[in-house]
């Protein structure tokens, strides 16, 4: 398999667990979230990803999303918040990737 | 182009390419889209955004995957099932894959409840036939056969008789069960998001 093939197979797996995460941080906007994001490039969460990774989370009810729509006749703008389904989701998963993860570096620790 | 042209150009093509979807859900994505582009540009990287955002094309592909997905897993019909997978076997082998399976299963279902249909009217036309050849095989054979056929030796006769009707309609059943278990095996395949390559 080709390194970059391997490589969006493992952003894959961690596109919703690091949405989830930087939501459970404080409510944001998809703008927001872009920019929380854009610390961690290695994890390749550009705004074509995020958005429609947000809708269907939104739909899935793990998140919601909230319109502010000023009164002065301002830019609408959606904020988005974890649920409680998207906490105990986030939980479950952050769970279940350091076990992953501890195990997989000590795979790559043992002596060869 | 002005940035605000560039803006809404990507806006209007976003929303006809998404004019498949919900009236609400379609203006709430192209509205959030457009707030990001604008908020993008005041901060000095409209550029960028348009480019990690992708085409519209591209963009609008990504939320049919992600949306479709889902309302055809969580509320399946044999249309969704089927409609979904004919718009991801376009980039997936897996989905084109499952997509014929598919409707194989679906046809060879419906060929079934057809021939029990007909065979209320004609039964002499429809149903599991055997009988001789001119040249000694026998045959086994399915569906419509003219009686009349010139290649055989004697009349073909009915197995199934008066019960043709229902073993074709269970027969039906069973294949559009099948076909209803695969289309939705793969569309769980296909569910876990994907990282989309921004092709722009």
């Amino acid at each position: 398999m080709e390194l970059e093939t391997w490589t969006t197979q493992l952003r894959k797996g961690a596109a919703e667990l690091a949405l989830l995460a930087t939501l459970s941080q404080q409510p944001a906007s998809g703008t927001t979230l872009v920019q929380r994001l854009s610390v961690a490039p290695a994890l390749g969460l550009a705004d074509g990803t995020v958005y429609p990774l947000l809708a269907r989370l939104e739909r899935e009810g793990r998140i919601n999303g909230q319109w502010n729509v000023p009164e002065a006749g301002g830019r609408p703008t959606k904020s988005y918040s974890l649920t409680e389904a998207g906490a105990a989701s986030l939980a479950a998963m952050t769970s279940k990737w350091r076990d992953f993860s501890r195990q997989l570096d000590a795979v790559l620790e043992a002596p060869q | 182009m002005t940035a605000e042209q560039r803006i809404l150009d990507y806006a209007v093509r976003l929303r006809a390419l998404l004019r498949e979807m919900p009236e609400p859900e379609r203006d709430a994505i192209v509205t959030e889209i457009r707030t990001h582009l604008q908020e993008c540009h005041e901060r000095g990287r409209l550029d960028l955004a348009m480019k990690d955002l992708g085409s519209p094309e591209h963009l609008a592909r990504a939320y049919f995957e992600e949306l479709r997905i889902e309302a055809s897993y969580v509320n399946p019909t044999p249309a969704r099932t089927v409609g979904t997978l004919a718009i991801l076997a376009s980039q997936h082998l897996l989905a084109a894959f499952g997509l014929l399976l598919c409707s194989v299963g679906y046809l060879l279902a419906g060929a079934f409840l057809l021939t029990a249909l007909v065979d209320l009217v004609r039964p002499d036309a429809v149903g599991l036939w055997t009988g001789q050849h001119t040249d000694g095989d026998t045959f086994v054979y399915f569906g419509w056969v003219d009686v009349a056929d010139h290649g055989l030796a004697t009349a073909p006769s009915e197995l199934l008789g008066p019960f043709y009707p229902l073993v074709a309609t269970a027969g039906a059943l069973v294949l559009f069960v099948i076909a209803d278990a695969v289309g939705r095996l793969f569309l769980k395949r296909m569910r876990k998001p994907k990282l989309v390559p921004n092709t722009q």
